[in-house]
């Protein structure tokens, strides 16, 4: 089987992310050899690094020899639910955290086909409220202030 | 045994058996629903644990662990969709038994291997962990750094997926367990210059990241398959013809499971392929294997629940985690601030009686779970996936913030959720990373020691008998197999020329 030159991108990527926590490593703050116990603070993550780069070497020379099966083609429904989960994210961290959550449940499961508008009320609405109100009262969780939660908080 | 006594003398403490009964139907609900299996269940129920004192906590883990396990094989028998990876070689005979309409008896079968492989694993839990751990006493810094580095290679051999893959993945786990102030010398790595990372990337997002969110995108690419129940009038108990049958099988693959759940990292499904194989090779009905064989049944699950007590062994013995899931249990033990190891057994006696009580209060409930309740809780699969998803979402987004109630541990889980996918889909291991996390302080924190030890001269570990001999193994797990081929392959092209 001949490799894809797209089997290697994971592996290149691997090395890549590896090579830039390696530099970056040197970045770190040397503390006097007097207090050290054991190595420096960049050391540790340099050895890792340095092993993630040289078995990532080894990943991509038997890609080559042995060759790797392209995985298929993802479906609408992965694409749309990543684009619900960066949604949600988003809300949450400019908008408000509760209203975030009922986008994401009924958005997710409008992008999995759900149409029946008591399901989508129930899952946008009645479970998320629910299960903050929950958290709050029972593990004193506190969420972060927006326009909905601050209208249980006051 | 005066800890194991005193273990079931606190389990009368109607507070913590109503704990095991609401853990024990929690699990085997969280192993029939599709996706949903004992790893992904922990990984959800960790928030909820932080809450609770440390032995509720472990207690309501390790029986997840355990009945979503024992559960992953209704789901196996009625819809020929194993509940839990670990319950995919109890489909090869239990859904044809099923359809022979014979899906009481398999269950049956199911439900008493299940809990005998579970109880004995327990026995041996109780009686192999604090022996473990008295041999751990004369165990410094170097041999703790050569033990959790030879559980870091066993992850070489985690699934079917090639060991780099898995390698580089654990390695990853391990890079990120160093984002943080290094606690010895007080230097930020890898903070980005934000204060929410000063304390390092906590395990519960990851984990419910890379094994909640990840399952919910693999389940979105899977929204078109079809689930057909098989309708059953009741669980059968097996009768002595049955279990004439199965009782040597049952005893070979409990001993196979509890050995391959002591291994670091290696679980339960690989012991129940392993223990079918063994059954089918020395079974006189082997031609009926994959056909509705019984013994298929039984050896797949007295293996799968009896690598559940196996794996706790290394986990609280040595912290070196036995499975995937028992790597959640130790996140949830290092969470709570016990440090497994010799002194948990030394000066947690009673902790520990109370974790093995539970079990086995939780093995005995399988019966009646499985014997009582498996027609209820098949119907829970029927659950369509867009109105279950959506859901395990929401306590997942919410269980990721409530830990540190921050924000940033919420993008944390989103962001692992889809590493976490594109990982799996591309081979590469997320139980490798998990445990890579899990072990990552612990490694650099021994190494550290040691060359604190050895005054810089880090070559002295390998004076060391107990250290060397872990070193071996660590080179056995990575080149073993790879210098075999080899030595295979150069002998057959010999042969043929």
């Amino acid at each position: 089987m001949r490799a894809r030159n797209s089997s290697f991108l994971p592996l290149i990527a691997c090395a890549l992310i590896a090579g830039f926590a390696y530099g970056w490593s040197y970045t770190f703050k040397d503390v006097p050899p007097m207090l050290i116990r054991g190595f420096q603070p960049g050391a540790f993550p340099r050895l890792v690094a340095g092993i993630i780069i040289a078995l990532s070497l080894i990943g991509l020379w038997q890609t080559r020899q042995a060759g790797e099966e392209r995985p298929g083609a993802l479906p609408r429904e992965f694409h749309l639910s990543v684009l619900m989960l960066g949604l949600f994210g988003g809300l949450a961290l400019i908008g408000d955290f509760l209203f975030a959550l009922m986008i994401g449940c009924a958005g997710l499961a409008w992008c999995w086909g759900e149409r029946r508008p008591l399901v989508l009320i129930g899952l946008g609405l009645v479970a998320p409220v629910a299960v903050v109100l929950f958290f709050d009262a029972a593990f004193q969780v506190r969420f972060p202030r927006g326009f909905l939660i601050n209208l249980y908080y006051g | 045994m005066g800890d194991i006594l005193s273990g079931l003398l606190a389990l009368g403490d109607p507070q913590l058996l109503l704990l095991i009964v609401a853990t024990t139907l929690a699990g085997t609900v969280i192993g029939v629903l599709p996706g949903l299996n004992a790893t992904t269940g922990a990984a959800l129920m960790l928030p909820f644990t932080l809450t609770m004192d440390p032995i509720s906590a472990t207690v309501v883990l390790a029986t997840i662990y355990g009945s979503a396990t024992f559960a992953g094989s209704i789901t196996a028998i009625l819809i020929n969709t194993p509940g839990t990876s670990a319950s995919a070689t109890t489909c090869l005979d239990g859904y044809p038994l099923a359809l022979r309409g014979e899906a009481g008896r398999a269950l049956g079968v199911a439900t008493i291997a299940s809990t005998f492989g579970g109880l004995v694993s327990i026995v041996f839990l109780f009686v192999a962990a604090p022996l473990m751990a008295r041999l751990a006493y004369d165990f410094g810094p170097p041999e703790y750094f050569a033990l959790t580095l030879f559980g870091l290679s066993m992850l070489a051999t985690i699934g079917g997926g090639s060991a780099v893959k898995n390698l580089i993945a654990g390695a990853f786990g391990v890079l990120l367990a160093t984002i943080g102030v290094d606690l010895l010398t007080g230097v930020e790595r890898y903070t980005f210059g934000t204060h929410a990372l000063y304390d390092g990337i906590g395990f519960v997002p990851v984990m419910i990241g890379i094994f909640g969110i990840a399952e919910l995108l693999r389940q979105s690419t899977r929204l078109d398959t079809e689930r057909h129940l098989i309708a059953m009038r009741a669980v059968k108990l097996p009768g002595w013809a049955d279990i004439r049958r199965i009782r040597t099988t049952v005893l070979r693959s409990t001993g196979i499971g509890t050995f391959i759940g002591v291994l670091p990292a290696e679980g339960a499904t690989i012991a129940s392929m392993i223990s079918y194989n063994e059954a089918r090779r020395w079974s006189p009905n082997r031609d009926n294997f994959g056909n509705g064989e019984i013994e298929g049944i039984a050896a797949s699950e007295a293996a799968n629940n009896s690598a559940i007590g196996g794996s706790l062994v290394p986990t609280l013995a040595l912290g070196i985690p036995g499975s995937p899931t028992a790597a959640i249990i130790l996140a949830g033990l290092l969470t709570q601030g016990l440090q497994p190891g010799p002194m948990l057994f030394a000066e947690q006696g009673e902790f520990l009686g109370v974790i093995f009580a539970a079990l086995l209060v939780a093995n005995l409930l399988f019966i009646a779970v499985g014997l009582g309740g498996a027609p209820i809780f098949a119907r829970i699969t029927t659950i369509p996936v867009r109105i279950l998803w959506p859901l395990v979402f929401l306590f997942s987004i919410v269980g990721a913030y409530a830990i540190r109630q921050s924000q940033v541990d919420v993008i944390i889980a989103l962001a692992f959720g889809v590493i976490g996918h594109l990982m799996i889909r591309r081979g590469f291991s997320v139980v490798s990373l998990a445990i890579g996390l899990v072990l990552g302080a612990m490694v650099e924190q021994r190494l550290g020691q040691s060359v604190a030890m050895f005054r810089g001269e880090w070559w002295m570990l390998f004076t060391r008998p107990i250290a060397l001999t872990f070193f071996a193994l660590t080179l056995l797990a990575l080149f073993g197999a790879p210098t075999t081929n080899l030595i295979r392959k150069i002998t057959r092209k010999e042969i043929a020329s």
